[in-house]
């Protein structure tokens, strides 16, 4: 069974949530999956996947390849597919609206950043799905935040609003927010866009410390394909269909130039 | 002392107006930081509008049924077509099918079209009855406000109040990151449509007190003099609920004194020379912090 880091951290019990996992079982299973959009294109045909609890899985593709397309039926907002998609055991829709399952990182673009909060309360943002109405947060699940700005970096300018934040610093409140719940999956979409080398570096190694400290199972969807095939265990060519999904080692320049429909020049190989 | 003792007089004659007026800032006061920073102050003036076609429509259908005219009815109806007008906006929004600037425009002009030919209507098929005083009704006349008015406006900035009690930290993930929201399981299209059929209640309770034209002015401006003065979204609401309540009860004051102004006007005013004033101070404030930054 993966390390509980849950009752070690606040020293209270777990709590009981549905779609436990333990290393090695399937996190997430996609099978024969088929999106088509209302205006009759189709985003995604026929893909099968399947992701490992524990691991880390890097989308990568060209745009409309349908990387977004498959997140959102990851998360349960499109729910019109054909085939098969659970998510800890339960379906998508379910598994978002447990509060507490599964997690995502959206693209910074979507917020406001000029909303009125300060780092600390966006983080706690993320404890909304599982608070009651009239409820304050339970005690347990602030100081689960009060850790989480430590290990993001965060401690020092939790009071800041988050308007005054760099695009790093962003990421990273969005990154809390989204841990807050402590999610058993995490979903990031384009995590690096728009953050400047030294911080995509820094966010890398960050995944992977967050992947072992929180047990987490991660899905990336990503442009940089240097970054995440240094650091996933797994990678997944799309566009359209699953043209490649095994470890990065594998991946060979066939592939990638099918996939972008071009020769991609030294590409990287992880070291 | 003898102009003390009549301008007391004055304000235990209007006191059902400030009474109403008190409750329309709470609730508009309230409502107005979401308004700024959802960018909803245009779908405010397309359901302030809708209030008119509705009127219109309330005193054609009148002619048939009498009783439709009285002002409790009339009253009821203008929120109905209100509300009802609200959530087609968020349901056009939400589906994609109409930008929500569009589906506003288009209602807005179509609700003054179909509230005036109702009125034109009216007095051609009854040219002896009573007709509302369309001045008043795109301008304001609080000072009319009578004991059931005043209830009403209260029992709307108690509704609005319980919204943002009970619903607090999720309107303020959906006003951070609506998109965002929906994914951590906050109900976002249930809080969209209760927060547009609150703020219909609230527009028509601030109808009477600064006309269909005017309302968005309660709607956005507490938001923007609170958005000029705090950094947290909990300042933003303190102080545009307390600016909100001081901008109205001094326009009234002003309106009781001068006797010689429409309401609407003289409280848009007094909000707007508020809202100057706080953005002079939030000018020197960040000068000041930018000179401290400098020398150190």
């Amino acid at each position: 069974m993966a390390h509980d880091t849950r009752a070690v951290q606040t020293g209270h019990p777990r709590p009981p949530y549905v779609g436990q996992t333990h290393v090695g079982e399937e996190a997430i299973c996609v099978q024969n999956l088929t999106y088509v959009y209302p205006d009759g294109s189709v985003a995604l045909r026929d893909v099968n996947l399947h992701v490992q609890a524990g691991s880390s899985l890097a989308v990568i593709g060209p745009n409309g390849a349908g990387k977004t397309t498959l997140l959102k039926v990851l998360l349960g907002l499109l729910d019109d597919y054909q085939g098969s998609v659970t998510v800890l055991g339960l379906s998508p829709g379910q598994a978002r609206r447990s509060g507490g399952l599964l997690g995502c990182v959206p693209q910074r673009a979507t917020v406001n950043w000029r909303f009125p909060i300060r780092v600390r309360q966006a983080v706690q943002l993320g404890l909304a799905g599982r608070s009651r109405l009239l409820r304050s947060h339970a005690g347990d699940d602030l100081q689960y935040v009060e850790r989480l700005l430590n290990v993001l970096d965060l401690a020092a300018i939790a009071d800041r609003p988050v308007g005054t934040l760099s695009g790093g610093q962003q990421q990273r409140v969005l990154i809390g927010r989204a841990l807050a719940p402590r999610p058993k999956v995490l979903l990031l979409d384009e995590p690096t866009v728009g953050v400047d080398e030294p911080t995509q570096q820094t966010f890398h190694a960050l995944m992977s410390l967050l992947q072992h400290e929180f047990d987490l199972t991660l899905v990336i969807v990503s442009h940089d394909l240097r970054a995440v095939l240094a650091s996933c265990t797994r990678v997944a060519c799309l566009n359209q269909m699953l043209h490649f999904h095994d470890v990065p080692e594998r991946l060979g320049q066939d592939v990638l130039s099918r996939v972008f429909h071009c020769e991609l020049q030294d590409w990287p190989r992880p070291g | 002392m003898e102009s003390l003792r009549t301008f007391l007089e004055l304000l235990h004659t209007f006191r059902y107006a400030f009474l109403a007026g008190a409750a329309v800032a709470i609730a508009c006061s309230l409502l107005s930081p979401l308004v700024v920073y959802k960018r909803m102050a245009f779908i405010g003036e397309g359901i302030s509008h809708a209030g008119f076609g509705g009127l219109g429509l309330a005193l054609l259908a009148s002619v048939w049924v009498p009783q439709v005219s009285r002002p409790g009815w009339t009253d009821l109806v203008l929120a109905l077509s209100c509300v009802a007008t609200a959530l087609i906006i968020g349901r056009l929004s939400v589906a994609g099918q109409i930008e929500s600037d569009s589906a506003v425009g288009v209602g807005l002009v179509v609700a003054m079209a179909i509230g005036i030919a109702g009125m034109d209507l009216y007095s051609y098929l009854r040219p002896d009855a009573w007709r509302p005083d369309v001045h008043s009704l795109l301008f304001g006349d609080i000072l009319s406000a009578d004991p059931a008015g005043a209830a009403w406006a209260w029992v709307v900035a108690l509704l609005t109040g319980l919204l943002m009690a009970v619903a607090y930290k999720h309107l303020v993930f959906y006003a951070f990151d609506e998109e965002g929201a929906l994914l951590f399981g906050v109900p976002v299209r249930a809080l969209h449509y209760v927060l547009l059929a609150v703020m219909a209640l609230a527009i028509v309770a601030a109808m009477r007190l600064v006309g269909v034209v005017l309302v968005t002015a309660l709607m956005v401006m507490p938001g923007l003099i609170g958005r000029s003065l705090a950094a947290g979204f909990g300042g933003v609401l303190a102080w545009s609920l307390g600016s909100g309540l001081a901008g109205v009860l001094l326009g009234l004051l002003l309106v009781v004194g001068l006797k010689r102004f429409s309401s609407g006007p003289v409280v848009v005013l007094v909000f707007c020379a508020m809202l100057c004033a706080a953005a002079v101070y939030r000018k020197i404030v960040s000068r000041r912090k930018q000179a401290r930054a400098t020398r150190l």
